[in-house]
């Protein structure tokens, strides 16, 4: 009976884990997207530089969550996402703004994937 | 390189773990289930060894919930006979009364050549010799043969059988296991004396030395390397 209780909490641990693990990438993802999106409205508001600095803070929490998104998330999926910050970055520094929206478009879709990626839904278990 | 180097050590621990958590039937006697995770676990382990891109943790955690699962579902098993039988079957009579049940063979598409291959391997050529045949759960077939055709036992011959006990092993390739020895009785004192006997100096020079409860001795030296 014992190895039964012990399998029954380490599946409820696990289950909890992955509950948890969904939260966490909701609020970073969430987190992120916000800065990326302040920096889209700064572009069209303050200028380049404010928006620089948003896309800083948003690239800056991205890299911290670095070890957990590397144990957690596709590796291809992580590379895709740090291209996407990039290339932002760099249409950022020397394009119009219609390249950097499409830029912005890009990352969200990015953080938006990641995001739902765990998310208990019919489709993505089937 | 040393990504895929740690990662195999690591899944390699975790699924010997894991197989000793689910017992020795799972090296031999599968049942259905079992085989079912068995052949699982082997695959997903494989894939974050290939493939370094995937996170160790997407083939650790599906070990680790089948794992749980088959842990509830033996247990549970264990305990009702209904999910027992639901999950694993019935054992199935092939043969009964000495008669074969054509029937039960298809149902377990077993063929008259499956049958007959089986009963060899059970030392049994002759069919009409089987009173029962019967296909267990894990796949096995037991056959037992009419009373005429068992062999002998001395308890039918009236004949008293000597119980010699249970032969235990003292000494493995050199190596002296001192809690058989005192599970027969024992101890070193006894083992330098019969080794004295048998004209052996060292218990390195022994490859293998039994022991059972009457203080018979089994006894096989080293060979000497040429």
């Amino acid at each position: 009976m014992k190895k039964e209780i012990f399998a029954l909490s380490l599946l409820a641990l696990l289950f909890a884990a992955s509950l948890f693990n969904i939260r966490y990438f909701d609020r970073l993802c969430l987190d992120i997207a916000a800065e990326v999106r302040a920096s889209s409205e700064a572009l069209q508001t303050e200028g380049r530089a404010a928006a620089q600095e948003h896309l800083d803070q948003a690239l800056h929490i991205w890299l911290e969550a670095e070890n957990y998104t590397h144990i957690f998330i596709r590796h291809p999926e992580i590379d895709s996402t740090a291209d996407a910050f990039y290339e932002l970055g760099q249409e950022l520094g020397s394009s119009d703004g219609e390249s950097c929206r499409a830029a912005f478009d890009k990352l969200l879709y990015h953080l938006e994937s990641i995001r739902t990626m765990e998310h208990l839904r019919f489709g993505s278990i089937m | 390189m040393a990504i895929v180097f740690i990662r195999t050590l690591i899944i390699y621990f975790a699924l010997v773990l894991i197989m000793r958590l689910l017992g020795k039937r799972q090296l031999g006697e599968m049942e259905l289930s079992e085989f079912v995770v068995a052949a699982l676990i082997a695959d997903l382990a494989s894939h974050p060894l290939q493939d370094i891109g995937i996170p160790m943790i997407n083939g650790l955690v599906p070990i680790i919930t089948l794992f749980c699962c088959e842990v509830l579902i033996s247990g549970l098993a264990m305990k009702n006979i209904r999910l027992r039988a639901l999950l694993f079957g019935k054992p199935s009579m092939l043969v009964e009364k000495g008669k074969i049940k054509q029937r039960e063979m298809k149902k377990n598409r077993f063929t008259t050549d499956e049958l007959m291959e089986e009963l060899r391997n059970q030392g049994c050529l002759d069919i009409s010799a089987v009173e029962y045949a019967v296909l267990e759960t894990d796949g096995r077939l037991s056959v037992i043969l009419y009373p005429a055709e068992r062999p002998v036992t001395p308890s039918q011959l009236k004949i008293e059988a000597e119980d010699k006990g249970y032969p235990v092993v003292v000494i493995s390739d050199g190596h002296v296991i001192e809690s058989n020895l005192r599970l027969v009785g024992r101890d070193l004192n006894w083992l330098k004396k019969r080794l004295a006997a048998l004209g052996v100096k060292s218990t390195e020079a022994v490859f293998l030395m039994t022991v059972n409860a009457a203080g018979q001795v089994y006894f096989a030296p080293k060979e000497t390397e040429q």
